[in-house]
């Protein structure tokens, strides 16, 4: 994926993608609560999440990889009550690290390098 | 001593036990279950057998074993008819496929169930039993829910309520209960176990869908509360609960949603028994 999605500065290559081994159901939606419950059918996991990640995941399961500002774009119109362009990358970081989705170092949070420290 | 066939919705369960207590139990908790026949499929096929070696004499130890294998630890020989019930609850939980099996007590009204998942403390088996003794809510199970994904209903699998110390003698105390020995010094404290009313026997094979999930909390003397919450809390607190859920998969997943987009979902604090039970009524009769 690193080869022929090279991550540079620029948005419009920056792609989200599935994480492989993940075979996601989902909860109908509930008008009691704005959370969605998802099943992995692999691992058998469940977990609570928000819509807007409830959404991020549908996409990403019809399509394994989209581009963000496709993918922004298509849920600005899904969830005109969701601030998706400021929500969005911290949720794709959020999910990357419950591992339901693949890491990308676009939204993965800031590791420090070992030839960085100070010992 | 014992080998019997016990029609135990909705399993057929075969008990064979040399133990004079543990045949006692049975005849006085189980009389009223159908007697499967030999030759019906068996789902479990337990044994509680004396200790081996010196065990047999010195500082007699019962066990526990499914299909043969022994999977516990014995326990003082004293405790054999808890230990009964207790692998009686391990193999439900963890067993079956076909259903998925949570750690909650249910009763049904009107053709309604009432789901209690359980925490520890929460006094959900006295709840139960004073739902079931008191004010005539049918007993599905006091500890094991087990939930048919092809139709979403709640399955009876009536069994002896069991009782942990304090509520020993508040059930006993219940007109209509009837207990068995108290058994001290268990690894749960001081247990007994309240007969499941007849009622609850007679109509086993007659399963309901869950009309309202109530987590209980019982703080001693605390002022009653009730609160409403959403489906995917009640989600996220009985999927916790689960035995099986790895087991049963999408097919688990789907009921669990089923069962509760039918279904209302509180949670209560209660201070008494009394104050337990109006919050009930209250909200199965709003």
């Amino acid at each position: 994926l690193t080869e022929q999605f090279p991550c540079h500065d620029g948005a419009e290559d920056r792609i989200v993608s599935a994480l492989p081994g993940r075979d996601i159901r989902f909860a109908p939606p509930w008008s009691c609560s704005d959370a969605v419950a998802i099943f992995d059918c692999n691992s058998g996991d469940y977990w609570l999440v928000s819509t807007l990640s409830s959404a991020v995941l549908k996409r990403i399961q019809a399509r394994a990889l989209i581009p963000l500002a496709e993918l922004e774009l298509e849920l600005s119109a899904l969830l005109p009550d969701v601030d998706v362009a400021d929500e969005l990358v911290p949720t794709l970081q959020n999910l990357a690290e419950n591992g339901l989705l693949q890491p990308a170092p676009w939204y993965a949070p800031a590791t420090p390098r070992l030839d960085d420290s100070d010992d | 001593l014992i080998d019997t066939v016990l029609f135990i919705a909705p399993f057929n369960i075969r008990i064979r036990s040399p133990i004079a207590a543990v045949a006692r139990h049975v005849e006085y908790f189980y009389s009223g279950y159908q007697r499967a026949h030999r030759a019906a499929f068996i789902d479990f096929d337990v044994e509680v057998l004396p200790g081996r070696g010196a065990r047999r004499w010195w500082r007699p130890q019962v066990r526990f074993l499914l299909d043969g294998i022994e999977s516990f630890f014995p326990l003082p020989a004293a405790q054999a008819a808890p230990m009964l019930e207790w692998g009686l609850n391990w193999c439900v939980a963890g067993r079956p496929l076909g259903h998925l099996v949570m750690h909650a007590a249910v009763l049904e009204k009107a053709g309604a169930a009432l789901m209690m998942p359980g925490f520890p403390g929460a006094g959900k088996s006295t709840l139960c039993a004073s739902l079931c003794l008191l004010n005539r809510w049918r007993l599905f199970s006091d500890e094991l829910a087990i939930l048919d994904p092809a139709t979403n209903e709640m399955q009876p699998h009536p069994r002896p309520i069991s009782l942990k110390n304090a509520s020993v003698s508040i059930v006993g105390a219940f007109p209509e209960s009837r207990l068995g020995p108290i058994y001290r010094d268990t690894r749960k404290g001081d247990i007994s176990h309240a007969a499941s009313p007849k009622t609850a026997i007679d109509s086993c094979m007659v399963p309901a869908p869950v009309r309202w999930v109530v987590f209980p909390r019982f703080d001693l003397g605390a002022n009653p509360h009730c609160e409403e919450i959403s489906r995917a809390e009640a989600f996220t607190l009985i999927s916790e609960q689960s035995f099986n859920k790895e087991r049963m998969g999408e097919v688990g997943f789907d009921a669990l949603c089923a069962m509760l987009t039918g279904a209302r979902c509180f949670q209560i604090n209660y201070g008494s028994t009394e104050s337990g039970l109006r919050l009930i009524e209250d909200i199965a009769n709003p």
